[in-house]
């Protein structure tokens, strides 16, 4: 069900023109972000100057082969399939905004998802770091195997944006009730 | 609904049809047809006003209140 904007066309001319920007936004992100995550885990170089570096493991303790990078791949992808959930219901919301769909339940079901994806991102990164600094470090002598908690104060501001995104996702949900309450008063 | 609308009522006095008070009050047949059925959550002043006009009547003559027994039955228990 679309609820056009009453104040003329060219609000929504602005909506649909950013929308359009937003899913080609949200497509250059997604191919970017799996693209720059297999572009790290291929080279030992690179994990060893972003991974183990952000893990802060000594160098000496860490094996990067073949079989450890690829599971270290995989591990690393988890959150960001989480992400790619959130960008692909991102894709669809700007979808509808683009069809003039704005005050919908699917709008309001579609940002409450956004803002979970990015929340369940947040909370499984620390987890992720911990399984990484295992990982990397299993082929360590006993005593120089390592177990990295991390939460850094970009998790934080992450977690409270996926915050806000869900605090507005509920405000969206009664603007809905609303729209439609006020679509049958004639 | 204790609340009954007879727009279909004043239309037939009038002998206007749907289609035409829609066209003269500014608003959709298909929200004209939603008044009359009742199937409405409310009428908004603005609206009421131009029915009135166009159908030179009160609203009184389009909205009526008709208690259910059951409400009526509920006031009277109350002391």
């Amino acid at each position: 069900m679309s609820n056009r904007n009453n104040h003329g066309p060219e609000p929504l001319q602005r909506i649909r023109r950013l929308s359009l920007i937003m899913q080609v936004v949200i497509v250059i992100g997604a191919v970017f972000a799996e693209a720059g995550l297999l572009w790290v885990w291929v080279s030992p170089s690179i994990v060893e100057n972003v991974v183990v570096a952000r893990l802060q493991i000594p160098l000496s303790d860490v094996t990067l082969d073949g079989p450890t990078r690829a599971l270290g791949f995989l591990v690393s992808s988890l959150p960001l399939m989480v992400i790619f959930y959130a960008l692909y219901q991102a894709f669809l919301l700007f979808a509808g905004y683009r069809k003039g769909e704005i005050f919908t339940s699917e709008a309001s079901l579609r940002l409450r998802r956004i803002a979970l994806g990015i929340i369940a991102a947040v909370a499984m990164s620390p987890f992720v770091q911990a399984a990484l600094s295992v990982l990397l470090t299993a082929g360590a002598a006993p005593g120089r195997k390592h177990l990295v908690l991390q939460f850094s104060f970009n998790d934080y501001l992450v977690a409270a944006l996926g915050g806000l995104l869900l605090a507005i996702a509920l405000v969206m949900a009664e603007a809905v009730r609303i729209a439609k309450e006020n679509r049958e008063i004639i | 609904m204790t609340i009954i609308v007879n727009l279909d009522v004043m239309l037939a006095r009038r002998k206007m049809r749907s289609r035409e008070l829609s066209e003269r009050i500014g608003i959709t047949e298909q929200n004209v047809s939603l008044l009359k059925s009742g199937k409405v959550k409310g009428v908004r002043f603005e609206t009421l006003e131009k029915i009135c006009e166009v159908l030179d009547c009160q609203p009184g003559d389009i909205l009526e209140f008709r208690p259910e027994p059951d409400t009526q039955q509920a006031i009277k228990k109350e002391p």
